[in-house]
């Protein structure tokens, strides 16, 4: 029992650290973020002062989280959780991969891919990724949603008012464009949700553990929920803009696969009645699934299409991307809040399913006579 | 209104390009999207619950 309560302890320390330490990065982070939003001209002096806090905070927020709940997974001796740990690890190596090709374009400068001035959205999803997961992976993710749904509801109560009555019109679309400040978040984060959701296949493959298995569950359904709208907001966009409600484009026809992918591998595990098999079954569906994300992201690149290629800070005017901003982070909050809570109902459920029911007390023998 | 007024007054109309109004587009956009998610939060909130 000692044992059990030391072993807490020692994960609520790792997370609490994890936490504030991510606090810290993210305060690095919004200082520049911040600063460069209203005073563009004097954005370069601005953005050169605090190289080093991008840097800092970017890395911090990079290898915090999975550098934290490796160092105490592995004080815990927890050899599932080791591999787990690597497989974050890895993952974080290859986002700073891309980052550096990304950047490679714009200046061959090492600096720029830790500053990353030009993309400091990345920068702060790569934060929030590895929070979250090192705040999932430290078994404490399905009580997180008490501080991030009601962060995210100020978050996107702040982003759409802005979005709604405050930002100004988009050139060519007029008003029409303000339903870009629900629609980008939506898709920004439903690619997120489904990466978190590739992350937990792997989990629930190596491991074996219900526990990855319910909160994979838990990130697809709300996966497919924010694509399902994601698709209908750009319906609604469509139609004023191209004069159609829908069009098999290679963007809308990609996003309607993964979509399709997706149902389909909650379909599939619907119909499993093996708690071994399904998880099996999902792991790999998903992992299968996934390949539509890439797919989607960047259709617009590979094929000729009408919808909008892919932006960033440089291409989009200062005063849309603040609202957007706020925005995706509310919406990158609330996928977080809704997640947690999911997958809190859904690996109970898991374990209750699992657990032999108790046989009834052997009664006596009846004496006789 | 002669017929070269009438050929440049349609050029600018459609060559601009911009599209006016659209408020019920962008309210059903946002309507949709706050009416789903309110009701799925509801949905596993009470679930979570039971």
């Amino acid at each position: 029992m000692e044992q059990v309560e030391s072993t807490q302890t020692q994960i609520k320390k790792g997370y609490g650290i994890g936490f504030w330490l991510s606090v810290i990065s993210v305060v690095f982070f919004l200082i520049p973020w911040v600063a460069r939003y209203p005073l563009s001209n004097l954005k370069a002096d601005i953005i050169r002062m605090p190289l080093y806090s991008y840097s800092m905070g970017w890395m911090t927020a990079l290898l915090g989280g999975s550098i934290l709940c490796v160092l105490f997974r592995v004080q815990r001796k927890d050899k599932d959780a080791q591999k787990v740990s690597l497989i974050l690890s890895a993952l974080c190596a290859v986002l700073a991969g891309m980052m550096m090709v990304e950047a490679k374009r714009d200046g061959p400068a090492l600096l720029n891919v830790l500053n990353s001035p030009d993309q400091p959205s990345l920068g702060l999803y790569f934060f929030c990724f590895a929070h979250y997961m090192a705040g999932f992976i430290g078994t404490r993710m399905e009580r997180s949603w008490r501080y991030t749904l009601p962060l995210a509801i100020v978050l996107i109560t702040a982003g759409h008012g802005i979005g709604l009555f405050l930002a100004p019109e988009e050139g060519m679309m007029r008003d029409v464009g303000r339903i870009l400040y629900v629609h980008v978040p939506t898709a920004w984060v439903a690619m997120l949700t489904y990466l978190v959701a590739f992350v937990f296949a792997i989990c629930s493959m190596w491991t074996g553990k219900f526990i990855y298995d319910g909160r994979l569950h838990a990130t697809i359904e709300v996966g497919v929920i924010l694509n399902i709208l994601l698709t209908i907001q750009g319906s609604i966009w469509a139609k004023p803009t191209w004069g159609v409600w829908w069009s098999w484009d290679p963007r809308l026809t990609t996003t309607a696969i993964m979509v399709i992918s997706f149902v389909g591998v909650l379909l599939l595990r619907a119909s499993i009645r093996d708690a071994g098999k399904r998880m099996t079954a999902t792991g790999i569906g998903a992992i299968l699934a996934f390949v539509s994300v890439p797919i989607v992201y960047l259709s617009v690149k590979w094929w000729n299409s009408l919808h909008q290629d892919l932006s960033n800070p440089d291409t989009v005017s200062s005063t849309m991307v603040f609202p957007l901003r706020i925005a995706a982070f509310g919406m990158l909050f609330l996928m977080m809040a809704m997640i947690a809570r999911r997958a809190h109902t859904l690996v109970a459920q898991l374990i209750e399913e699992s657990t032999p029911p108790e046989l009834p007390k052997q009664k006596k023998e009846l004496e006789i006579e | 209104m002669n017929t070269e007024t009438v050929k440049s007054e349609t050029a600018v109309d459609v060559g601009s390009g911009q599209i006016s109004g659209g408020w019920e587009f962008i309210w059903s956009a946002y309507g949709i999207t706050w009416i789903a998610l309110i009701v799925y939060i509801i949905f596993i909130w009470t679930r979570g619950k039971q």
